[in-house]
C-alpha cells in the first residue's frame, strides 16, 4: 500500500520514494496559497486519489548553483512550525515560513530546523554550490579529530533541538570567535565543526612555559529517542607548540586528558547551562 | 721553533678576535637557554627538537669563517716585535666587531628572550645574514689581522 490516510492532519501521506515527484509538481504561487499544478493532478490521477499539499517542511534555494559573490534566495515553509533555526542566520522569528537572502563565498550547506508541537522537529540541508570557489564550508569537511581528542556524550531533556543549535552557533561563533562549518549528516541532527584557535585559557595553570595550545571543536546536536530529548555529542581536539616555532603544532596527548575534560565542560556549561 | 699564539698576536687583535669569540659564546648561551627552557618538554614528539639543532649549526657556520680567518692569520704570521696596525684601523676593526656581533646578538635575543622571532626564521636570517656581509666582512678581517704599521 503505496498510500495512507494520516489521522493527525487528515492528509494524504505519500511515501518517501514517491515524494519527489510529487514534490516537484506541485507550484507554490506564495507561501501561504499552494496549488497544484497540472502536473500534480496527473499524479493525483494516477495514484488513484487525491493528493493534497504535503504536510511536510521544505527548503529551496532560488539557485543551486552561483558564482563567489551573487546572492541566493533562502525560503522555507512549514506552517506549524514555532521554533527555527537556520544556519545562516540563527533563531528564526517567523519559523513558520520566510525567506533570506545569502552569499555563500565557497560551497556551503545551509541547515534548516523547524519545530512543531506534536509534530516533531524536522532538519533539512540545502547545497549551495559557488563556482570557482576553493574552499566549501558546509559540506562534510576533513575530520580534524586526532584519534586522540576527547568526546563527551550528554542526554538533556525538555530541549528544543533548534534553540540548542541556535545557542551553540553564539557560543562557537560570536562568543568565542571560531570559524564554523555547520552540516546535517543525518536525519534530525546538525553537527558544528570548528577550525582551529588559539586560547590562551588552555595553558592557564600549567607549569609547562613557552607552550601555545589551540583547540576545534565538534558538537553534534540531534533529537533524541525519547520525545523533547536531545543528544548532544561535544568532542574536541587540542594542539600544542613552542612559542618560538609557529608552524609545528603537536597533538595534545592523553596525559593532558584534564585540558580535554575542561575545554569539554566549559563549553558544554556555555551551551546547556551547568 | 714556532711561538705560542699569545705571543704571536698583540693586545689589539686579541682584543678583536676575543669580541668574536664572546659573540659565540653569548650566542650559544642564548640558543642553550631557548633549547633547555622551551625544546625538552616530559612528553617530546620525535622532531620537536629538529629545529634547535639546526640553529645551533647555523650560529657555528654563521661564526666559522670569521673565527677560522683570524686564527689561521694568527697562527701563520708572527706578529712578534712587529708594530701593530694604526689606531684608526684598530678602532675602525672594534667597531665594525662590535656592530656585526651586536646584531647578530640582538637577533637571537629576539627568538631566545623576547619570543619575537621564530627558530627556523633566525636559522634563515643567520644563513642570509652570513652570505650577505662576508664579502666585506671577512676581506676586512684579513686585511686587519694581516696589516702592520710601517
Amino acid at each position: 500500500m503505496f498510500l495512507s490516510f494520516s489521522l493527525e492532519s487528515g492528509k494524504l501521506k505519500i511515501p518517501t520514494f514517491l515524494r519527489g515527484i510529487v514534490c516537484h509538481a506541485i507550484e507554490a504561487t506564495n507561501p501561504d496559497d499552494m496549488i497544484l499544478s497540472r502536473y500534480a493532478l496527473l499524479t493525483a490521477f494516477l495514484l488513484g486519489g487525491p493528493v493534497v499539499a504535503l504536510d511536510e517542511p521544505s527548503l529551496t534555494a532560488g539557485r543551486v548553483e552561483v558564482t563567489a559573490g551573487q546572492s541566493v534566495e533562502l525560503k522555507w515553509l512549514w506552517k506549524p512550525a514555532t521554533a527555527g533555526y537556520l544556519s545562516a542566520v540563527g533563531t528564526l522569528e517567523i519559523p513558520s515560513q520566510g525567506m533570506v537572502s545569502v552569499t555563500p563565498t565557497e560551497t556551503t550547506a545551509y541547515v534548516l530546523i523547524l519545530e512543531a508541537p506534536l509534530r516533531g522537529t524536522r532538519v533539512l540541508s540545502a547545497t549551495i554550490t559557488v563556482q570557482g570557489a576553493k574552499g566549501e564550508s558546509g559540506l562534510l569537511p576533513d575530520d580534524p579529530f586526532s584519534p586522540l581528542a576527547f568526546q563527551s556524550d550528554y542526554d538533556l531533556s525538555k530541549r528544543s533541538l533548534a534553540v540548542a543549535a541556535a545557542k551553540t552557533r553564539t557560543v562557537l561563533q560570536d562568543e568565542q570567535g571560531f570559524q564554523t562549518t555547520q552540516y546535517s549528516p543525518g536525519e534530525g541532527q546538525i553537527v558544528f565543526v570548528t577550525r582551529f584557535l588559539e586560547k590562551s585559557s588552555l595553558s592557564e595553570g600549567s607549569d609547562e612555559k613557552g607552550r601555545l595550545r589551540r583547540i576545534a571543536y565538534r558538537v553534534s546536536l540531534s533529537s533524541g529517542k525519547a520525545t523533547g530529548t536531545l543528544h548532544a555529542n561535544l568532542s574536541a581536539t587540542i594542539q600544542w607548540r613552542i612559542v618560538v616555532d609557529r608552524q609545528r603544532w603537536f597533538p595534545e596527548n592523553s596525559s593532558s586528558s584534564g585540558i580535554y575534560l575542561r575545554a569539554l565542560a566549559q563549553l558544554k556549561n556555555a551551551i546547556f547551562g551547568k | 721553533m714556532s711561538l705560542p699564539l699569545s705571543s704571536r698576536m698583540d693586545r689589539q687583535r686579541w682584543t678583536v678576535l676575543g669580541i668574536w669569540l664572546l659573540g659565540l659564546m653569548i650566542a650559544y648561551a642564548l640558543v642553550l637557554h631557548t633549547d633547555f627552557s622551551l625544546f625538552h618538554p616530559p612528553d617530546p614528539p620525535e622532531t620537536l627538537r629538529d629545529p634547535i639543532t639546526k640553529l645551533y649549526g647555523a650560529v657555528l657556520a654563521l661564526y666559522a669563517p670569521y673565527l677560522t680567518l683570524m686564527l689561521a692569520i694568527g697562527f701563520a704570521k708572527e706578529h712578534a716585535g712587529s708594530k701593530p696596525p694604526s689606531r684608526i684601523v684598530f678602532i675602525v676593526a672594534i667597531a665594525v666587531s662590535l656592530f656585526w656581533n651586536g646584531v647578530v646578538l640582538w637577533e637571537t635575543a629576539e627568538m631566545s628572550y623576547f619570543h619575537r622571532l621564530e627558530v627556523q626564521a633566525l636559522s634563515e636570517w643567520m644563513s642570509d645574514f652570513s652570505k650577505d656581509w662576508s664579502f666585506i666582512v671577512t676581506p676586512m678581517v684579513a686585511l686587519y689581522f694581516t696589516s702592520e704599521r710601517p
